[in-house]
């Protein structure tokens, strides 16, 4: 299978581990990603904040050029996705835009969920996997993007959805029932509004422990950062101790392919997921 | 007071004051809020005010930018009504005219965020960070997280200039921002 490949801008920094793990994991299945030449910045949750014209205009210069490849774009960031979609999607809609961009819409935006629970991909994946993560007791989480705006992100269910449950089931870890697979954790305001932040991330975190969970599992590089790296100013805001390791979906598909440089990835987060993982032997 | 529509050059296909117009204030966008509790206008608020043309009340709350654009309002609601995207165009209108924000560092963040994208084409963290520091007189916070995040790898002290950066300061000189 063969896809293009949208990192966006915090793939290439604060999320470094989750563009490794996902082009491991992917190589490992045999997915072919080609990176667009040239891309640019998508926006993120800023440019429709300020502007609508640029809201549009910077993900349509990266849909040009996956245009020009030719193939289905995956873009593991949720908020990458949910930016290149929305434009694909007012570019279809408005033929004078599509004059300044010409965007023929012949490729589909995926995200980086939908792509490992592909038919062809999740069924390697069942084939393949060699350490299955048994006793590993996770709670998915979507988080916001991934599903909302459900107009944009079209998710097999907004409120309940599925796709990295199966994924997960895929690889063997235990699938924990829990009601914050959507909720927000306040990573869009998480340098701003830092005080509110922690309360909503401190839910999260709560309803994982409660249910007994070794680990919090994410697509999203903003709630990855967001919950990781706020369990410390929550633990010294609350007296309480946080260690729940928020790991991406695709380091724990790495893991059960047994990839060898899953271990450097997981080295990356600020919660450190070694003892759980190996108290379960799984490293 | 002048009713809110959607500027003219905006992509939004959807005609926002038919759409919020038909609120019936069933409230469940404030049940869903995340922030809810923070704000001093709640959602469903926000939609009646904007159905009578009351912006400005809008413009000098707090809610405007507590809003995560988390999209839950618009996912639950039974009428399509998306509190965010409701709010986008009166931000834009509130940045255009300079007009102050309650709370000055969620714009400042954004603007700083565009900046970052017209500078290099892509984000550089360090980069944004910093400015957005010498922005809002934030240095100190999260300077131990800082530290870490860069041992990690995390944080880059070179930015990379993306190959079609100008390609991105053109799309900036058509845009409010120019």
């Amino acid at each position: 299978m063969e896809f293009s490949y949208y990192p966006g801008c915090s793939l290439t920094g604060s999320a470094k581990e989750l563009d490794d793990s996902f082009r491991g994991a992917a190589a490992k299945l045999g997915v072919t990603l080609t990176e667009l030449p040239d891309w640019t910045c998508c926006g993120a949750s800023s440019a429709h904040m300020v502007d609508a014209f640029l809201e549009t205009a910077l993900p349509a210069q990266d849909l040009m050029i996956a245009d020009g490849l030719g193939k289905d774009v995956v873009a593991p960031c949720a908020a990458c996705h949910v930016r290149l979609k929305a434009a694909a999607q007012h570019l279809s809609a408005d033929s004078s835009l599509r004059k300044q961009f010409p965007f023929r819409g012949e490729i589909q935006v995926l995200s980086g969920i939908e792509m490992f629970h592909h038919d062809a991909v999740l069924s390697a994946l069942k084939e393949r996997v060699k350490k299955p993560l048994e006793g590993l007791r996770v709670v998915p989480y979507y988080g916001c993007l991934a599903v909302r705006p459900p107009e944009v992100v079209q998710p097999d269910d907004p409120e309940n959805p599925m796709q990295m449950d199966h994924i997960l089931d895929a690889i063997g870890a235990e699938v924990l029932s829990w009601p914050y697979k959507t909720d927000c954790c306040g990573g869009s305001l998480t340098l701003t509004i830092t005080d509110v932040v922690l309360k909503l991330s401190q839910k999260i975190l709560d309803m994982a422990r409660l249910v007994e969970a070794d680990a919090i599992v994410t697509m999203c590089p903003m709630c990855q950062a967001n919950l990781d790296t706020r369990q410390a100013d929550i633990a010294r805001a609350t007296g309480k101790e946080y260690a729940i390791p928020i790991l991406y979906v695709t380091e724990l598909i790495g893991m059960a392919l047994q990839a060898s440089e899953a271990r450097a990835w997981l080295g990356k987060h600020m919660v450190s997921a070694e003892s759980v993982l190996s108290k379960k032997g799984l490293i | 007071m002048q009713a809110i529509t959607t500027a003219a050059a905006t992509p939004h296909p959807a005609d926002l004051t038919s759409v919020v117009n038909q609120c019936y204030q069933c409230c469940k966008c404030s049940a869903g809020c995340p922030v809810a509790t923070e704000m001093d206008l709640l959602p469903h608020q926000m939609v009646r005010l904007a159905v009578l043309g009351q912006k400005e009340r809008i413009v000098q709350s707090k809610s405007i930018w507590l809003c995560l654009t988390c999209h839950t309002c618009g996912a639950r609601c039974p009428n399509g009504i998306d509190v965010p995207g409701l709010l986008d165009p009166i931000r834009h209108q509130m940045l255009k005219e300079g007009k102050a924000a309650t709370i000055p560092e969620v714009p400042a963040f954004h603007n700083t965020f565009m900046k970052t994208i017209r500078t290099f084409g892509r984000i550089h963290e360090l980069f944004l960070i910093g400015m957005y520091k010498w922005k809002t007189k934030t240095f100190m916070a999260d300077k131990e997280l800082g530290m870490k995040m860069f041992s990690k790898g995390k944080i880059h002290i070179w930015p990379h200039w993306a190959k079609n950066v100008g390609k991105v300061k053109e799309l900036f000189k058509q845009s409010s921002l120019r």
